[in-house]
Parts: structure tokens; C-alpha cells; sequence
């Protein structure tokens, strides 16, 4: 055969039409048809069992958002306000005084009437649709060692990312995507080993946009656009490419998976450069959606989580903000702000999601790395707090509507049905359909998992 | 032993029929007192209510034949059930608080079984069965889990390497070596037939990529096609290795192992390594000169301890790198854990480095796989826990001195030259201290201006008040709302309506005067407690004061400011009363005195010391010692006289008649504020009353000082240097000038800072012990600092000689260790073929792969030792081999036999890693920057045109380009890259900035060097980019994509255009 007269991309046009003949199982992969037997990592794989979400939203309120100003009402801290009880005199990171009562108030939401912080009225009204973990704990009152811990299950910089081990175990749906999508406007402290592959390959590791400003669709992603060559160009120039690249091939028995996975590999990334733009060309949305959301890097960045979950992305997640903005050790009043930054848009990533049927397969996570003292550090701010805290969970297989565990009458350490964060990890992993003690990957002679040797799945919040 | 699991059947066979037998009889209440464990109906129990749980909910986990065992706790049988595992006794016979098993069933000390708690009913059936001594017929030993070394060490990477001879082969005409014989007789046992030799163009390229990480240049491809001579490949191998570019290449793969970076994954309390170039460009030399692996080995271990091996007096203390670039942890919180992991990360990185073991694994327990007791872990742990990180002068112990002497020198001048303007700060401010009211009042000037919306210059306002301009812009914003709360001496200040009184801007309003006067005098009588002075009327007597209200309160007395001086009038009072509260800050290290308190009046003076008090409150007093017992000391100063006390304090005194002050210091202990974290936040306030007190001393709502924040950072005096300058007098400003001097000529003067390279020193030396599970709180058995027992023997040696690091470099760098020369050799030969013989490069234990040439490994390990460790005899010995000469031809009858080419019937084709691609593209478009070592520059830089070797590797954030193309991540070991092709790497070169300019560079090469058509330039590209000139069909090709139009939107031409196209081609990354 010429290998001019029939150029591997014009094989692949025509086989969409059903005349295909080549063995390319990276292409068939999207189809799902050959997922195993593709030489692609990131073509979706089978999970364990049947999973009941597909991509996740993990909201980051990086700095460590206090519970009990937020999602876990604590009366106790008015009638014992500026007293510290024995029973609130756990160590944290720095010295804490007397208990604080909330400078906010509660209130019931919704049919199951869970009670809300009254800055998070659009939350709230979501609340049916939300499970409240109030019994979350974790290792070290530090920020670095609990963003590792969070993201990877260990609290030094030693383990892949938990989206870099879903990329790993589920692939992704979209190959013109990057699957594991991290949204920060700046970075979070620790920086990148929150979204390292560490171990795992490379492939595996999150993109990191920095959306802080406007998101411009041609810089989100490395390289996207080309500055030099119009599309048209650039078209030719890689049909001369994959030219060269078929006579290479050629000339070496025509066949190798390695060759051909490049070839293929290239022209991926050509549809990717306007794939990936599209995605993040927010102007694409309708005014309403845009209204729904306001406006504001929070607010852009949950719209580009939902297109880009929208688009087949595995894990998405979206921090804060830059450093660790939920850190109000000074004074607690802070979380406001935060939280009318992020209260509205959360709301409309859930009701968006909903309305498009997406909710059912997309898991929202929202949490910090630990909680914050029922204490007072520096007359009214609070300290890091690891002994108890509260993350929520929303949509992909888990039930509405309800408040799982609980911390003690003051709300400083979690005492009923705890969940530390390895047993989040657990349960995260069996909706997305993957069982955390098989989800296994050897390297050192060990095989390493996400949860270490720990995990309990939180059976009683999977709908 | 018996098998529990085995008899299970049984068991539940019985318990079924005593169930029924006995049914719900045996849950009465009075078993327990009727019964004894020895009692046949208590094993009955046990076989009913125990077992069957144990059995279905326990053993998965907790038997001896467990897949995993977990926690090191067997319920088997009945003495491993009460020997217990990790945690301690699962049973004691009648305690049931001290019988984990139930506090765990209970979860709460344990949370099991993990997968839900047991019902109330069977968890009361356990502590019922322990109350009655727990009868348990289960006999057998308690099996110790434990390694059986002789039958470990026959595992084939344990035993010793032997001599072996070359295998006969039938096809005698094939082999060019010894390799060859290995190989080919593999081949013959498996059907396999070897492929076609490569071509010479593919050779030499192969060959030069291989040593240098380069492309072939035209010229050396010509010349090597010219020499028909039967040694013109060996003398091309030979050029290569004497190549100082050799060492560029192989030094990486190194870096690899040794997880070399030039930072910390951690950036909090981490500082970059900035000279760890220096160990980088040591594995280069080494490598360049054929260091002795032995001697390369034993330097990176101990370097520090051993006669220096290199010319360079300084490499040993540099080679150590390998551990002093290790890992730094967090640590501000669990410590113990973040010491533990970096240990971790020198043992991980030295055992799987050098042996190929991952004696890791045996940190939290033994190793599941190799014989590696958990104490062998701590054997070598102890060993870096008796080093530490060291940043290593280079330099000889004079220069040293002399850099010091300079540097100290630096520092007395600038100290001296700080302190004067510090002090002319501070005095400048409080020289101004009468000016305090005027300052303020022209403050008020400005707001109500601005309140009255008219325009105001501070400028005007200070010269018209005869003000310094940039001091009244400070009180301004000292001043100003946003301050409000801050200073509780301003309450008043923020407190007038500024709308009420706007209308008076002209006029200052009374009120305003009131207010600024009384806040001068407040800074004023701060000075003066400050400086000891003594304080009157501070709490006003006569009709104002309540009885029972304090006649002094002291300002708060802190670490900073110790003592504070005491006047107070007594007249009147019957009784004193002392009283020394804590400050508003609990009752935290404040030791306190009452310093040589008088009392002086009409009678004279009289010691309160020599007064006995009639009763005290809180902590009894001390007589002329402080709280302690020891001699009174504040602000390190002694005092024989005094009252020693702790706050909160009481001490009460009947006044004698005749006297009508009473003077004392009022002082904090150094006992106490020397107590580290808690001295220095101690704090109490001193107070006098003179009738039982009604009313509570007046707590300071705030700790800062009044002073401490109007001459502070943020206060109305923190001006610049240079300002200060400008307020300074004539003779002031020439001291100030003259110090400036000082400080110049001590700076000219110092010798400049000398070369540091990131060592490894010897610490304190001590064993560790085993932690339990790797807990660091929880220890067992001391673990002697000494090699692997697998290794060395049962025997082997305490390593007693410093941290042990010098020996365990002996025990590592030595022939008779059987797994240091075979995991080097097969390092090396991986990265000539791709695939070691052992495919798992850093795991030749149990889990790694077994090696599918073991002979011809042993044959080149005993090779390696015996050429001296030479690493470049062995590439010459492997390159001039028939198997490492063929080519990547497929062939489809081997391919169905062995389709991974794992027995070598063909070269593999590999594709660059990382740096041979990026340097090929710069070295192919002409602009390689070839000059060796230094400091390591970004490739992000634009104009790092240098070899991607000397780029900054940072375990914080990875360079993108590195990570997008299977960089490892240098946290950790590496012994092998992945590859990954995915569209990301395609966008860079379809995209990058990067790839546009060697694009353009190339394009212009051609040009300039291939003047005279399109058809040289496409010959030329091609003997440059590929090593090879162009077939018909790609000049074609070429030619036809050159001439065609420019679209006008493009920024590149076509040749450019064609250019990036030769560069971010398969044939460009893949090598056959």
C-alpha cells in the first residue's frame, strides 16, 4: 500500500463511517468497545462494580473552613461562651482560649430541616440534596500535612493524588481532556504535589489552571493554542507529519503500537486544542446560567467544573483561592465574605447539574482540610481543628438530606460514627465503582493504595 | 500446629449441637459464678458463643494461616489470643477493661470487626466468657511469624555471584562475545532465531545516543561509514566514552536513583539547596572518569569517614549529597512522624539504590515478601539517625576562619550602625513627647476638614503647626477610624463625634484638647514606669475612690518589661493589702515578688519584710526568696529583699501608725518567665489595696504596651531611615555617616562566601528501637546498628565506629555482597536495551521480576568486580555484543514465541527520554549550549539552550516539560521512566514557544549552511535529524511542502513550518 494515498487520518474519517479496518484500539476505546486491550492509560477503564457516580466536584475551601459556623449549629457555645470546660481543652496548633459562640445564626432548610449557617442561605436551600458529614477527622492541625492527606492519604509528599488514582483506575471519558482538572486562581499552599501522580506515571497527574482573572480559553491549558499558525496551517503541517510518520512506520514493518499510538496521539491533541478552548469558553453559556452563577472567580470556576464534567472530565476540583483563604485565625467574621464568594454559585452548580440530569452521576465534594476550634484564638478567631470537622457530600449516589456522625456538645472533636478522611477516601472511591483494597498499584515491592492500609466505606450515606 | 480453619467444620458441627442441647440455659447469669474456666461446661460455652464468632468474624485477619495478618495479633489459639499481638493482650483472663478483644468488640480502643460492630448480645456473650477466665480449650504453641533465613537465602539474589562460563551455542558464527553466547543459547533453547545486525547509520546513531544522549554529527556518521577497518565500531564506542557528554548521560540515570533534587516538596521552614549542582556535576565527573563503582558507592555513603579517594579533596564531602539532598519533611507538627519518614526516605533510597531491596516495606512490620525483620529496618534507620544533614564548607579551615572573621566583622559594623538609628528612633519619639497633644489636635484639624468635605493638605497642616510632615502623616493613620479598638488608651480619642463637633475646625473644640493632653500623659506616665520611676495618683484618692477599690494597679508586667515602680499614699488605711493577679492570662509560669517594699511616713521607714503578714490568699508567700524557694532574680537582676509569690496572690498586712506611702517594685520572676513558651507569655499585674477589695483589680483588656505600640512598627514614630537621618542633629548625622562607612570598608574587606556543597555529617550515635508498627511512641527492642541479616549473617557485627556509616558502606561496596555488583550491571545494561535482565531494576526481591539471562547476569557481575568495577568496560563489553548490534527489525515467527523481545532476538526500539530529545532538538537546530556543570538554570527560561541535565529538578513543582515527558518525580527513587504518550506532549510540540524557535533556528541553519536550493537544505536536514539522507518520496514530499503558499495569517515560513515538522517527528524521538 502507498502509505500516501491513504493517510491515517483519512482511515480514521472513514471508519467512523464503517469502513474501518485498522486495529486501533485507542480510537475503538472511546467507544468503550476494546477498553482493556488499548495502549492508551487514559482510555476509560471498567471499574470493580457498577459505579454510582462518574465524575466528581471537589470544592476546596482551602485554610480550613470552620464547622461550626457553617453546617454544624453548636448551642452549647452561647450558654458557655468565653468558658473553656474540660471537655474543650484539646491540643490544636496554637494557644486557644475560652469557647466562642458563633457570630452567626442557624436555621432549618428544606423538607429534612437540617440546620444551616445563615451565610450559606443558597446552600441551604439545596439542603435536601446534601449529605452533612459532621464527623470528619483527620491527623495534624497543620495546613501542609492535611492537603496532603486530603488530596493523597498521607501526610507527606510521597502519594499520588486521589484524582491522579481515579485517572489511574477509571481512565477518563474524554480524550481530548485533560481528566483531572485542579481550578485555582494562584495556589494553594503545598502547591502542586496536591494533584501529583507521585509514583503513578505522568499521565496521571492533575492539570492545574489558574483561573484567577477572566478565564482565557487559549491559556487555561498549556500550549492549547498555537500563536504562529492558523488552524488551517497547522492543518497541513501536521498532515505532512503524520505523512513522514506513516513512512517511518512503514519502513519498519508496519506495525508497531508505539508508533502508531504517537501518530494518533497527535492528531488528538490537534482536536483537543478546540475542544479544550470550547470548554472553557464561558461566554458559550446563556445569560440566565451566567446570572444563576454571578459572578466572580468562585462562580467561573464551578461553571467550568460543570462544562468540564459536563465534557467527560473524571475529577475537577476547585480550590478557593490562592494560599489558604478560609484561615481565619483572626477573626471568624471572615468566613462571611468567604462564603458569599461561594454560597451562590455552589447552589447553582447543584440546581445546574440537577436540571441536566448530571447530578446523579456527578459527586460533589465540599470541605477544607480540617475544621476550626470551638475555642477562640485571638479573642474572636478560631484555630486549626483536626479533631473534628464537616465536609458535605451532594449528587452521584449519595442520600440527601441528611447529617451523618456527630462532634461533641461544643463541636471540637468528632465522638459518633467518626469519618476520617480515609474512610472519605473509601467511600469516594466505591461510588465512583472501586473497591479502595483493590485499587492497588505495586511499586517498591509493596502495593500501594490511596488509603493505605485504612478506609471504611460510609455504607450508610450511599443512596 | 493444628489448623483452626481446618477444624471449622467441626466446630461449627458442635456448636450447632450444643445449641441445641443447651439452649438458652446457658445464657443465665449464674454460668459465670458457676463456672470455671477449667469447667467442661465453660469450653462449652466457648465452642458455642466464641468460636463460631472468632471463626467467621476474627480469623480472616487474625489466624496463622491469614492472608494477612494483621496487627500482629493471632486468635488461633488460646496462648496466642492471651500473648496478644501489637497492641498487647487481646485476653486477660477475668479483666475484661484490660481485654482489648472487648474494648474493641465495644470500639473503643479498637474499632473490630472493621466491618461493623457485633450485636450487643454477642459482644456481652465476650465479656461474659472473660469474666469467667475465659476458658479456652484451643491448644498449641504461639507460632512466632518469623523469617527461616536458610531457606531465604536461596532465593537466587542471596546467593553468592559465581564465575560463569560462556554457554555453548550450535550457531557458532553469531557471537562477537561472550554476551552473545548467553543470549543466543536462550534464544536456541526457546526457538528463537536472532534478527539482522543493524545497519552501520543505525548503529552509530544507536551507539551515540546511548553514551552521549546526542545525535551523531553528519561528519562522525561519514567518517564511520567510510572505516571498513574490523575495529572502526570500537573505536566510535571508545571516542563516545572518552566523550565528556558521556558522563552527562549516564550521571542522569544516577540522578534517577538518587532522587536528586534541588529542593523540598515542602516549602514552609525548607530552604532550596541552591549548591546541590555540585553533587549533579560530581556523578558527571565520576562517571566521565570511570570512578570505581566500589569507590563511587562508598563515597556517596560515607565520604565524610573515609581516606580521601579522589583527587579532589572536596568530592567526598560533595558525593555525600546523596543523602544530604534527602528528603526535609514538615515538621511542625508530629515531629516524630515527619523524623521517621525522612529516615525512611535515606533507608528506601539507599537499599533499593544500591541493593535493589525494599527494606522499606519492613518499617511497620517484617517484610511480607524478603527475609527483612522489621529490626533490620532499624538497624539501618539507626544508622542515619546517628547522621544528620550537614551544608559542608569547601574550603580550607583558615579560609573558613577568615570568611567568619569578615563576616563578623560585617555584622558588629551594621549592629552598631542599626542600633544608633533604632535608639535615634526611639529617642526621636520620645523626645517629641511633648509635642504628643499638637500631633493630635492637628490630626483632629485634618478629619474635620474632611469631614467638612474641603480639600486639606498635610503639608499645610504641619507647617502651619509647626509639625514634622512625615510624622503627622503616620499619627494620621495612627489615628484614623480604622484603628478604632485597637488601643484602648484611644477609646476616648474615638469616642468624640466628630460630627458634632465639624463645624469647629477652626477652633480646636475643648473636648479634643482634653482628649490629646490626657493621651500624652498616659504615653508620659508609661516612660516613666518604664524607667522605674516612681508613679503617684495613679488611682486618684480621696472622694473618688471607693472603698475597697484599688489604690494602685500596675500597668501589665511581662518578660519585656519586668518590674514596675510603685508609689502609692496610704494615708488613712488600717490594713495593705497585696494582690497580684495573673494578668488575664491564666495562671502561666508567673512567679512574682514584691521587691524591697518600705514604708515611710512621720515614723520613719519601715521594712514590710520585717512586718509578719496576718494572713495570705492563693500561694503562700517566701521571705526573701522568690516563689521557688530560690534567690529572687528579675530581669536577671538579684534582690535580697522581697516577697516571693505566684500569682493569683493575696497578702495581707495590719498597718502600724505613722505611715503614709508605701514604695515597692513590683517584679516577675526569672524562676518562672525563663520557662520557655510559658515564661514568655507570663504576666501579672501588680495592686494595692488598703480595705478588703470590692472591686477587681483592673484588667487590661489587652496585652501589647502602650509604648511598644506608639514607637512601634506601626506607630506615629516608625519612619524610614532616611527620615530619621533628616530629624537627626549635625553631630548625630556625621556618627551616622561614619558608621555607614564602617560598614562599606567591613563589607569590602570580608573575603567572599565560600563553596558549601549539601553533605552528611556524623550526630549523636545511638540504636534506635523497633517501633511498633512504625509508631514512634510506641517502641520496642533496641535494634543494633548493623547490616541486613540476610546479607551478613546471624552473626554480623554492632557497628561501633561512629554512626556505623563507614561500615555500612564496606558491607555495600564489596564483591563478596551479592546483589550491589548485579544491580549496578543490570542498571546499566537497562538503559542500553530498555529492559534489565532483571526488569525490576530496584526489586530483586521476591516481587521483582526474576532475571531472564541469570547466568549471563552473574557472568557480568563477576566481569564488573573483576575489571575493578570499571562501568565503562562493561558498556564496551555490551555494545560491542552481536545482541546489542540488531536491529528492531520485526520478525513474526519470534514475535509468536516471545512477542515482549524479552530474550533479545532484536533490539527494542526506545524512544528518547526527556533530555536526549530536548538536547537533540537544540543540537540539530545549531544551538546547543555544550559547556559542562554550574549552577542550574529553569527550562523555562527562554534562553536555556543549555543540556537539559542542568536543569533545576525541583520536588516542589516539577518542571512541566520534565513531568509531561515521564520525568520522574524526585521524591522519591526511580529505577526505571515510564512512557507515556498522551496529546499534551503533542500540544508542546505542535505548540510550544520552545519548539517555534528551534523550528526557526533549524530553518536558518539549513539556510546559511545549504545556500544553493531546497534540495542541499533537505539533504542537509535529514544527515542532521535523522542520520540518513532522504528518500526520493521524502524529498518529494519536502519539496513540494516548502514551496508552497504562505498563508498570510502564518508567522512562520514554510521551511520553519518544515522544520518543526523534522523535529516533532516519530523517527526524531524513536531510536532503533
Amino acid at each position: 500500500m502507498n502509505p500516501l494515498s491513504f493517510t491515517r487520518r483519512e482511515a480514521l474519517q472513514r471508519m467512523g463511517t464503517g469502513m474501518g479496518v485498522l486495529g486501533f484500539a485507542g480510537i475503538l476505546a472511546d467507544e468503550g468497545a476494546l477498553a482493556s486491550s488499548s495502549n492508551n492509560p487514559l482510555a476509560p477503564k471498567q471499574p470493580h462494580f457498577a459505579p454510582r457516580a462518574k465524575s466528581i466536584i471537589h470544592l476546596f475551601m482551602n485554610g480550613g473552613p470552620s464547622q461550626v459556623d457553617t453546617f454544624d449549629p453548636k448551642p452549647a457555645l452561647e450558654k458557655y461562651n468565653g468558658q473553656r470546660p474540660s471537655d474543650a481543652d484539646l491540643k490544636t496548633e496554637r494557644r486557644t482560649g475560652g469557647l466562642l459562640m458563633s457570630p452567626f445564626k442557624f436555621k432549618k432548610y428544606g423538607k429534612s430541616g437540617i440546620e444551616v449557617s445563615d451565610i450559606f442561605p443558597h446552600v441551604g436551600s439545596c439542603i435536601d440534596d446534601i449529605c452533612v458529614i459532621r464527623s470528619m477527622h483527620t491527623n495534624i492541625p497543620n495546613h501542609e500535612p492535611s492537603l496532603l492527606m486530603m488530596n493523597s492519604g498521607e501526610s507527606q509528599p510521597t502519594r499520588p493524588a486521589m484524582g491522579s488514582w481515579l485517572l489511574y483506575g477509571l481512565g477518563t471519558e474524554n480524550q481530548n481532556l485533560p481528566g483531572f482538572v485542579v481550578l485555582c486562581p494562584g495556589k494553594p499552599v503545598v502547591g502542586p504535589q496536591l494533584w501529583s501522580n507521585s509514583f503513578l506515571p505522568g499521565i496521571y497527574q492533575g492539570t492545574h489552571i489558574n483561573h484567577s482573572g477572566d478565564v482565557d480559553p487559549k491559556k487555561v491549558i498549556a500550549h492549547i493554542s498555537n500563536a504562529y499558525l492558523p488552524q488551517s496551517a497547522q492543518r497541513e503541517q501536521l498532515d505532512l507529519l503524520t505523512k513522514m510518520n506513516e513512512l517511518h512506520l512503514a519502513r519498519r514493518g508496519g506495525s508497531d503500537n508505539r508508533l502508531e499510538a504517537r501518530i494518533e496521539s497527535l492528531e488528538m491533541a490537534f482536536r483537543m486544542q478546540s475542544e479544550a478552548q470550547e470548554v472553557f469558553d464561558l461566554a458559550k453559556e446563556t445569560k440566565e446560567t451566567r446570572e444563576a452563577y454571578g459572578s466572580g472567580q468562585f462562580a467561573n470556576g464551578c461553571l467550568a467544573a460543570r462544562r468540564l464534567v459536563e465534557s467527560g472530565v473524571r475529577m475537577v476540583q476547585l480550590y478557593y483561592g490562592n494560599g489558604q483563604p478560609w484561615d481565619d485565625h483572626g477573626n471568624i467574621k471572615g468566613h462571611a465574605d468567604k462564603a458569599r464568594n461561594v454560597d451562590k454559585p455552589i447552589a447553582a452548580l447543584i440546581n445546574d447539574l440537577k436540571q441536566r440530569d448530571l447530578l446523579k452521576d456527578t459527586l460533589i465534594v465540599w470541605g477544607g482540610e480540617f475544621g476550626r476550634t470551638p475555642v477562640a484564638e485571638n479573642g474572636n478567631g478560631r484555630d486549626h481543628n483536626h479533631h473534628g470537622f464537616t465536609m458535605w457530600l451532594a449528587g452521584g449516589g449519595v442520600k440527601g438530606g441528611m447529617t451523618y456522625g456527630s462532634t461533641d456538645e461544643f463541636g471540637f472533636a468528632a465522638v459518633d460514627k467518626k469519618v476520617h478522611v480515609h474512610d472519605l477516601h473509601a467511600t469516594i472511591l466505591h461510588l465512583m465503582g472501586l473497591n479502595h483494597e483493590k485499587l492497588t498499584f505495586r511499586y517498591s515491592g509493596r502495593d500501594f493504595r490511596l488509603t493505605d492500609v485504612h478506609g471504611r466505606i460510609v455504607e450508610e450515606i450511599v443512596a | 500446629m493444628k489448623n483452626d480453619t481446618a477444624r471449622f467444620p467441626v466446630a461449627m458441627l458442635l456448636a450447632a449441637m450444643f445449641l441445641h442441647a443447651f439452649g438458652d440455659q446457658l445464657a443465665a447469669d449464674d454460668l459465670k459464678s458457676e463456672l470455671s474456666a477449667e469447667n467442661p461446661r465453660a469450653v462449652e460455652f466457648f465452642e458455642k458463643r466464641i468460636r463460631p464468632v472468632l471463626v467467621k468474624h476474627c480469623y480472616e485477619c487474625h489466624a496463622v494461616d491469614a492472608k494477612n495478618v494483621k496487627g500482629g495479633l493471632l486468635l488461633d489459639t488460646r496462648a496466642a489470643t492471651r500473648k496478644g499481638g501489637d497492641s498487647g493482650a487481646a485476653v486477660v483472663p477475668g479483666d475484661v477493661d484490660k481485654s482489648l478483644i472487648i474494648t474493641s468488640l465495644k470500639y473503643e480502643s479498637f474499632e473490630m470487626p472493621p466491618k461493623g460492630k457485633l450485636t450487643d448480645t454477642v459482644i456481652a456473650d465476650f465479656v461474659k466468657w472473660v469474666e469467667m477466665g475465659a476458658p479456652d480449650p484451643r491448644d498449641g504453641e504461639v507460632v512466632e511469624l518469623q523469617i527461616d533465613f536458610d531457606e531465604a537465602r536461596k532465593f537466587w539474589s542471596f546467593q553468592p555471584v559465581l564465575k560463569r562460563e560462556p554457554p555453548t551455542v550450535k550457531r557458532t558464527d553469531w557471537p562477537k562475545g561472550n554476551i552473545d553466547h548467553f543470549t543466543l543459547a536462550k534464544m536456541e533453547q526457546l526457538g528463537l532465531k536472532p534478527v539482522a545486525t543493524a545497519g552501520k547509520r543505525e548503529l552509530i546513531r544507536r551507539a551515540t545516543f546511548d553514551l552521549i544522549g546526542l545525535p551523531p554529527a553528519p561528519a562522525a556518521v561519514d567518517e564511520f561509514l567510510a572505516d571498513d577497518s574490523p575495529d572502526a565500531f570500537g573505536r566510535v564506542v571508545d571516542r563516545l566514552l572518552d566523550s565528556e557528554h558521556y558522563g552527562e548521560r549516564w550521571g542522569r540515570y544516577w540522578l534517577d536513583v538518587a532522587r536528586y533534587a534541588e529542593d523540598q516538596a515542602h516549602t514552609a521552614g525548607t530552604r532550596a539547596n541552591t549548591n546541590g549542582y555540585r553533587f549533579r556535576d560530581w556523578v558527571i565527573r565520576a562517571f566521565n572518569a570511570d570512578l570505581p563503582y566500589d569507590q563511587f558507592v562508598r563515597m556517596q555513603i560515607a565520604g565524610d569517614l573515609i581516606e580521601t579517594e579522589s583527587p579532589d579533596k572536596f568530592d567526598r564531602l560533595i558525593a555525600l549529597g546523596f543523602f544530604g539532598l534527602g528528603a526535609q519533611y514538615y515538621k511542625n507538627s508530629d515531629k516524630a512522624k515527619a523524623m521517621a519518614d525522612e529516615l525512611d526516605d535515606r533507608v528506601d533510597t539507599l537499599t533499593r539504590g544500591f541493593l535493589g531491596l525494599t527494606v522499606s516495606c519492613a518499617r511497620c512490620h517484617d517484610h511480607k515478601f524478603d527475609p527483612i525483620p522489621t529490626q533490620d529496618y532499624y538497624s539501618l534507620a539507626g544508622i542515619f539517625n546517628s547522621s544528620r544533614l550537614h551544608n559542608a564548607p569547601l574550603c580550607t579551615p583558615d579560609e573558613l576562619k577568615a570568611y567568619n572573621e569578615g563576616q563578623k566583622s560585617v555584622r558588629q559594623a551594621s549592629d552598631a550602625l542599626k542600633k544608633l538609628l533604632a535608639e535615634s528612633k526611639s529617642s526621636l519619639g520620645e523626645s517629641m513627647i511633648h509635642d504628643f497633644a499638637k500631633y493630635i489636635e492637628a490630626v483632629w484639624v485634618i478629619h474635620a476638614a474632611q469631614a467638612n468635605r474641603k480639600p486639606v493638605k498635610i503639608a499645610d497642616v504641619a507647617r502651619a503647626r509647626s509639625l514634622n510632615e512625615s510624622i503627622l502623616k503616620r499619627w494620621v493613620s495612627f489615628l484614623a477610624t480604622n484603628q478604632k479598638g485597637k488601643v484602648n488608651e484611644l477609646d476616648d480619642w474615638f469616642a468624640l463625634d466628630i460630627e458634632k463637633l465639624k463645624a469647629s475646625e477652626d477652633e480646636i473644640p475643648r473636648e479634643v484638647t482634653d482628649v490629646a493632653i490626657a493621651f500624652q500623659k498616659k504615653v508620659q506616665l508609661e516612660i516613666q514606669i518604664r524607667d522605674g520611676g516612681p508613679v503617684e495618683n495613679l488611682v486618684k484618692d480621696g472622694e473618688t475612690r471607693k472603698p475597697g477599690s484599688p489604690r494602685f494597679v500596675s500597668p501589665l508586667v511581662t518578660k519585656a518589661r519586668p518590674t514596675t515602680g510603685i508609689d502609692v499614699d496610704i494615708r488613712g488605711a488600717k490594713r495593705l493589702i497585696l494582690v497580684i493577679t495573673e494578668g488575664n492570662d491564666g495562671k502561666s509560669c508567673d512567679h512574682a515578688d514584691w521587691l524591697a517594699p518600705l514604708l515611710v511616713g512621720p515614723a520613719g521607714e519601715l521594712k514590710l519584710t520585717e512586718l509578719k503578714w496576718k494572713h495570705f490568699e492563693g500561694t503562700a508567700p517566701k521571705l526573701n526568696t522568690n516563689f521557688a524557694g530560690q534567690p529572687i532574680r528579675v530581669g536577671g537582676k538579684k534582690y535580697l529583699e522581697g516577697i516571693g509569690t505566684h500569682a493569683t496572690s493575696v497578702i495581707t498586712w495590719d498597718l502600724p501608725e505613722g505611715y503614709e506611702r508605701f514604695k515597692v517594685t513590683g517584679g516577675l520572676d526569672n524562676s518562672g518567665s525563663d520557662q520557655g513558651a510559658c515564661g514568655s507569655i507570663a504576666s501579672v499585674q501588680f495592686c494595692v489595696y488598703t480595705e478588703t477589695p470590692t472591686s477587681g483589680p483592673i484588667v487590661s483588656k489587652q496585652k501589647s504596651n502602650l509604648l511598644a505600640t506608639v514607637f512601634g512598627q506601626s506607630g506615629p514614630f516608625a519612619v524610614n531611615d532616611r527620615e530619621v537621618e533628616a530629624l537627626l542633629s549635625d553631630k548625630e548625622r556625621n556618627r551616622l555617616a561614619e558608621m555607614k562607612a564602617d560598614v562599606d570598608a567591613a563589607k569590602k574587606s570580608a573575603p567572599a562566601m565560600y563553596a558549601v556543597a549539601h553533605s552528611y555529617a556524623e550526630s549523636r550515635i545511638s540504636d534506635m528501637k523497633v517501633f511498633v508498627r512504625g509508631n514512634p511512641e510506641r517502641q520496642r527492642e533496641v535494634a543494633p546498628r548493623r547490616f541486613l541479616q540476610v546479607i551478613a549473617g546471624d552473626d554480623r557485627p554492632h557497628y561501633t565506629e561512629g554512626s556505623g556509616r563507614r561500615q555500612l558502606a564496606a558491607a555495600i561496596a564489596n564483591s563478596k555482597n551479592p546483589l550491589t555488583a548485579r544491580v549496578m550491571v543490570n542498571r546499566i545494561w537497562q538503559h542500553h536495551f530498555g529492559r534489565g535482565i532483571v526488569a525490576t531494576p530496584s526489586n530483586f526481591g521476591k516481587l521483582g521480576e526474576a532475571p531472564t539471562h541469570p547466568e549471563m547476569l552473574d557472568y557480568l557481575a563477576s566481569r564488573f568486580i573483576d575489571s575493578g568495577w570499571s562501568i565503562k568496560t562493561l558498556h564496551r563489553e555490551i555494545m560491542l555484543s552481536a545482541t546489542w548490534q540488531l536491529s528492531t527489525q520485526p520478525e513474526e515467527s519470534n514475535a509468536q514465541i516471545d512477542a515482549d523481545n524479552r530474550y533479545l532476538w532484536q533490539m527494542g526500539r526506545r524512544r528518547l527520554d526527556v533530555e536526549a530529545w530536548r538536547d537533540a532538538v537544540l543540537d540539530v537546530s545549531g544551538r546547543l549550549d555544550r559547556s559542562f556543570g554550574g549552577p542550574s538554570i529553569k527550562l523555562t527560561d527562554v534562553d536555556n539552550v543549555r543540556r537539559t541535565v542542568y536543569a533545576k529538578v525541583s520536588r516542589h513543582n516539577l518542571d512541566s516539560l520534565l513531568r509531561l515527558f515521564d520525568f520522574p518525580d524526585a521524591n522519591i527513587t526511580s529505577s526505571k521512566r515510564s512512557e507515556t504518550t498522551v496529546p499534551q506532549q503533542q500540544l508542546f510540540v505542535l505548540n510550544s514557544p520552545f519548539m517555534i524557535a528551534q523550528a526557526k533556528a533549524f530553518s536558518t541553519r539549513l539556510h546559511n549552511d545549504a545556500p544553493e536550493n531546497d534540495e542541499a537544505r533537505i539533504n542537509l536536514a535529514f544527515r542532521l535529524a535523522y542520520g540518513r539522507p532522504p528518500e526520493d518520496i521524502e524529498v518529494e514530499l519536502a519539496r513540494s511542502f516548502v514551496s508552497g503558499g504562505r498563508d498570510p495569517q502564518s508567522k512562520l515560513s514554510r521551511w520553519e513550518s518544515y522544520a518543526q515538522v523534522l523535529l516533532g517527528s516519530n523517527e526524531f524521538m524513536y531510536l532503533d
